[in-house]
């Protein structure tokens, strides 16, 4: 299995949004990935606001960031009066960013840095701001060439398997068929938000779930 | 320093201070937040300073909002919370939350419907008044004219609710208080949002009926005075007294719901459970308010209800026994209201995303869920798209 990431020979500090350390998060090798990578990773105060609003204090999840800052591999970082213009401008103009991505656009943009989005209007505002240069996917990060070597190919395809079913992470759709080869098909139907699920799900002709709760439904009254 | 040109300062101004009192913080908090004097505040809040960035971003965090929710163009900004806030006498922890509850639905819903292109029909009725003479007949005839306004007939509202939507264009949300609450509904009205109705989806199918009916009354009698409806309420004012009455005339006419037990009843010497079942049934109502109905109408002897319970009241399952499987009512809006938003909502969520008009950030905080959830519910109706038959396509 080959894998390949646009992070790969990337140098440049990397800014992470919101829609990706959700992934991190979920994927529960997210601190373990983070640490490998080379390169250098600052999140905004607003990002780190935001995933703790997302995650649980109550089952530990809460930890997840604070153990990357205290050693150090994780910056978390404000804004230069500069960058808080062009935030402002990015959640205030026509379409808006909610702030996490205006603030990680921001800083990726007037520090040069390479923006992670995995949201797509984000990714959309941030290529035309950035001479249509891609920000990267949180799949780049999980299938960083170090972090294979590291973690080995299975543990990869764990991780990716779990930011996909328990973080409904989003996945450039035309490397859905690697990701499908990458943890298996088996895996993959479990993995609805997929953006090839919807074949994937007619092939080996698994309902999708309206389907399964109608043919639920017929089962019952079968048997009444 | 940026220029926030999207909006104007005092529209920035005004939603600050909208912000503000919606997290109910005072003046002198808030600049003491951004190192400045109450004045200071006051000015940006009327417009008069343009405020920096940076003071903007130290006041959304400490009002719990975001930047992008205060400067988004197309974002709503009420003031139902603090309106209902000046309302009460004391806090009460039920009532803010069904405020705030409302209040975003209010928001989220506006936001998506404008984003979208949707324009919703009002069809109000005047504005009555409650001042002048008897309250229970007053409410009777004004119950009356409604009916007839909007061409109801005499008998029974098959769909109080749709009626409510559609026909008035009324806001009407059915969601789940937490089990201690006892707030029944909510109701309020201001030019910009227009009127809008919250009610508590924990209660059965028939109470919500009835206070469904009971703030219809506050819509047509006393619109721009918000309400709480709360149950067991000691100390009715005559607004109080005007809706309950208008809800109990509008649900159950005098004339055809007294025909109706005339005709139910014909022959019979006494009242029995059958009767009260058939009747309740008949009129989307519950049974106590049926058998209260017929006491007020004077067909019934005063204390028959409580009569009736020291006798084992009636109960479902004699329901069951008298129609059979007709006793269980599908309840859609409480099936909806276990879904973390309505089927409504998240049809124009995931609109709205798919547009790319709105991300899964801005989602998440219009709507109250974590970002997984928003993603989730996108991905539910993505898979149910079936986006190559041309056959499927809305005529727009």
């Amino acid at each position: 299995m080959t894998f390949s990431s646009s992070l790969a020979d990337d140098r440049r500090p990397l800014v992470l949004d919101t829609s990706v350390l959700i992934n991190m998060h979920a994927c529960t090798y997210g601190e373990r990935v983070l640490t490998n990578v080379d390169n250098d990773i600052v999140i905004h105060d607003i990002v780190a606001r935001e995933l703790e609003h997302e995650t649980s204090r109550k089952n530990g999840d809460h930890g997840f960031l604070h153990a990357l800052k205290a050693s150090g591999k994780v910056t978390v970082t404000g804004m230069t009066s500069e960058e808080c213009e062009l935030f402002a401008i990015l959640s205030s103009g026509s379409p808006s960013l909610d702030d996490g991505e205006a603030a990680t656009i921001a800083i990726a943009v007037r520090r040069g840095f390479r923006a992670l989005i995995d949201e797509r209007k984000g990714r959309a505002r941030a290529a035309a701001l950035m001479d249509d240069k891609e920000p990267g996917w949180s799949l780049d990060l999980l299938l960083h060439p170090i972090v294979v070597e590291s973690l080995g190919a299975h543990l990869v395809a764990d991780a990716v398997y779990l930011a996909l079913r328990f973080g409904r992470m989003r996945i450039p759709p035309e490397r859905g068929d690697q990701v499908v080869k990458l943890i298996g098909l088996e895996r993959a139907l479990e993995c609805t938000c997929l953006p090839n699920f919807k074949n994937l799900a007619a092939k080996v002709e698994i309902p999708t779930p309206m389907q399964a709760e109608a043919n639920v439904r017929q089962d019952q009254s079968g048997t009444e | 320093m940026s220029d926030l040109n999207e909006l104007s300062a005092q529209e920035i101004g005004r939603r600050l201070r909208l912000a503000r009192e919606n997290a109910d913080i005072r003046q002198d908090q808030a600049a003491e937040v951004i190192g400045m004097s109450r004045p200071t505040l006051v000015s940006i809040e009327k417009g008069m300073r343009r405020v920096r960035i940076e003071e903007l971003q130290l006041l959304a965090r400490h009002y719990g909002v975001s930047v992008n929710a205060l400067l988004r163009r197309e974002a709503v900004h009420t003031d139902l919370v603090p309106r209902f806030r000046r309302m009460r006498d004391t806090e009460d922890e039920h009532t803010l939350e069904a405020v705030e509850l409302l209040n975003a639905l209010v928001k989220a819903e506006i936001e998506l419907e404008n984003v979208l292109g949707i324009e919703r029909r009002r069809h109000y009725p005047p504005e009555k008044g409650t001042n002048q003479g008897d309250v229970v007949e007053l409410a009777e005839k004004q119950a009356q004219e409604l009916r007839d306004w909007l061409g109801l007939g005499a008998g029974p509202i098959a769909d109080i609710f749709t009626m409510i939507e559609l026909d008035l264009g009324i806001r009407l949300y059915q969601r789940r208080l937490s089990s201690k609450s006892k707030v029944a509904g909510l109701f309020t009205y201001d030019d910009a949002v227009g009127a809008c109705i919250l009610l508590n989806a924990n209660h059965p199918l028939e109470r919500r009926v009835q206070s469904a009916a009971h703030e219809v009354g506050h819509f047509v009698g006393t619109r721009r005075i918000p309400e709480v409806l709360e149950d067991d309420e000691q100390f009715l004012s005559r607004d109080e007294r005007y809706a309950n009455a208008f809800g109990r005339a509008f649900l159950t006419p005098r004339k055809s719901f007294s025909e109706s037990f005339k005709q139910l009843t014909a022959g019979a010497d006494m009242l029995t459970r059958r009767h009260v079942i058939l009747l309740a049934h008949q009129y989307n109502i519950s049974r106590e308010a049926c058998v209260r109905r017929l006491e007020e109408l004077e067909l019934l002897k005063k204390g028959t209800w409580e009569w009736l319970k020291t006798k084992g009241g009636i109960k479902d399952y004699h329901a069951r026994e008298v129609l059979g499987d007709a006793a269980e009512r599908v309840d859609a809006a409480k099936t909806d209201a276990n879904r973390p938003v309505s089927h409504r909502m998240s049809l124009m969520a995931h609109a709205a995303w798919k547009r790319g008009i709105m991300s899964e950030g801005q989602l998440a905080e219009l709507l109250r869920m974590r970002r997984v959830e928003v993603r989730g519910l996108i991905d539910k109706i993505e898979l149910e798209e079936n986006v190559t038959d041309d056959l499927l396509k809305l005529p727009r």
